[in-house]
């Protein structure tokens, strides 16, 4: 094994760097920001709606989700860090996921746009409803994480 | 010297580190606090957080996505052995 | 013992070209679309970064609200300012395209209307992530780990959007779809960019309030970010 220890991977900022270019990559080719919820509610993102060839881009969507399931299988495979796991989990934690999962995909069609779409796709775009997400989101997150923390 | 364990494989962020923040108080002067994770984002998280409050660490790979991490109280270089930490 | 099972360097080549030039191209011969690879060439590169990186959004929040790390927060505001500059370059050339949606010319990118319903859908995105412990993002890349935790996550997005559409058809006729706000259109390009850059860069500062001259910040950078 060339692994010794744990490898903190790149830097946030690095992180930060390469999604960004992502972004500005994916808005340059469809003209849209990168969105992620609105496949997985059976509906074709906006980004697909300029293309040609219309009804062909339906399950695009789709392919860009299952195309970052596949980066990240990708780079936790080539670092060793790749492990399928399923019976570890205990089901309080499995129940949190899927009630998390659930109000994720209700408030994504609404706001809309989940923290990639919305939040940074809106807020880079100069759209006012990324703002406001952004803000609402962060005081969701501060009452659910109150909430797993035990602090009420 | 004590060990005291903790299993956080099944743990989702940031419940890993709000048990190792708990446990962590207990540690004596020598005692070692060995976390067992699941998750590369997990490791990270914890080494940062101990790095900021003055823990000594060693990550030692368990397997594919599974690391053991040991912590102690204060200083740097402490020799663990993390990877022959019972079990 | 510990098991080490599976990727010798041959399986690592091998699973790397099936997934990047090998899909790439078995997509744009398909397909006879560019941009149908760009997909998944960007797809690929995102999920990529974000495992290589540890990137989380619901990580950014948490550390630094339950444990005063702030690096992550900082990032995301970095990637904000940084897309926020790429983003201010494409519209300002491309101009507006226009909208199916709202029969309108827009520039290039996620502008949305904005509304109660912004306020409503992002406390519950926000909540619902923070219990699940991961967004739409890192759920995806979780499941690209192997955390079968996050094929549970996936399932309450894929019902929790169903029931989503309905609630936003009703919500647009009962309560209105609200308004588009593109604040380079409303306000000018000169205020739009001052007003983002200073919003972010107060965030950045206040993320990084305290950090200079901290004894904690030696410890922290000898470790290698």
């Amino acid at each position: 094994m060339r692994r010794r220890s744990f490898s903190k991977g790149w830097s946030y900022l690095a992180g930060a760097v390469a999604l960004a270019a992502a972004e500005v990559a994916f808005l340059v080719t469809f003209n849209s920001a990168i969105g992620l919820t609105a496949p997985l509610a059976g509906m074709a993102p906006t980004w697909t709606r300029g293309l040609p060839g219309g009804a062909r881009w339906a399950n695009a969507g789709l392919l860009f989700d299952a195309a970052i399931v596949a980066g990240a299988f990708l780079a936790a495979f080539l670092a060793g860090e790749f492990r399928p796991r399923l019976r570890v989990y205990r089901p309080r934690v499995l129940a949190l996921a899927l009630l998390g999962g659930l109000l994720m995909g209700i408030g994504a069609r609404l706001a809309p746009g989940c923290n990639v779409g919305g939040v940074i796709g809106g807020v880079a775009s100069f759209s006012l409803q990324g703002w406001v997400e952004a803000a609402f989101v962060i005081a969701g997150a501060y009452l659910g994480t109150r909430f797993l923390a035990g602090r009420g | 010297m004590p060990e005291y364990r903790l299993d956080t494989v099944g743990d989702v962020c940031p419940v890993p580190l709000l048990r190792v923040q708990k446990e962590a108080r207990r540690l004596g002067p020598g005692d070692l606090l060995v976390v067992d994770i699941g998750q590369p984002r997990t490791v990270r998280n914890i080494l940062d957080w101990a790095a900021k409050n003055g823990y000594a660490t060693e990550v030692a790979p368990e397997a594919h996505g599974t690391w053991r991490l040991g912590l102690r109280l204060g200083g740097t270089g402490v020799a663990m052995d993390v990877g022959k930490a019972g079990r | 013992m510990p098991e080490r099972t599976g990727s010798g360097p041959l399986a690592r080549y091998a699973v790397a070209i099936a997934l990047l030039p090998g899909a790439f191209a078995a997509i744009w011969a398909a397909a006879g679309s560019f941009q149908l690879a760009a997909v998944w060439v960007i797809g690929l590169s995102t999920g990529f970064a974000v495992q290589r990186s540890r990137f989380c959004f619901v990580g950014a929040f948490q550390d630094a609200y339950l444990f005063g790390l702030n690096r992550l927060a900082s990032a995301v505001v970095a990637l904000t300012a940084l897309a926020s500059v790429g983003f201010a370059v494409v519209q300002s050339v491309r101009g507006g395209v226009a909208s199916a949606d709202l029969m309108a010319a827009l520039p290039p990118g996620n502008i949305f209307p904005v509304g109660l319903h912004t306020a409503v859908g992002g406390l519950l995105f926000g909540l619902g992530m923070a219990l699940a412990g991961s967004c739409a993002l890192t759920t995806l890349t979780r499941i690209g780990e192997g955390a079968a935790v996050g094929l549970f996550a996936l399932g309450g997005l894929v019902l929790g959007g169903a029931a989503g559409r309905r609630l936003t058809a009703w919500w647009t006729a009962h309560v209105g779809a609200g308004a588009v706000v593109h604040l380079p259109t409303a306000v000018g390009w000169p205020l739009a960019l001052v007003i983002q850059g200073t919003v972010l860069g107060a965030a950045l500062y206040w993320l990084n309030r305290g950090r200079v001259g901290d004894s904690d910040l030696r410890i922290d950078e000898s470790r290698g970010d």
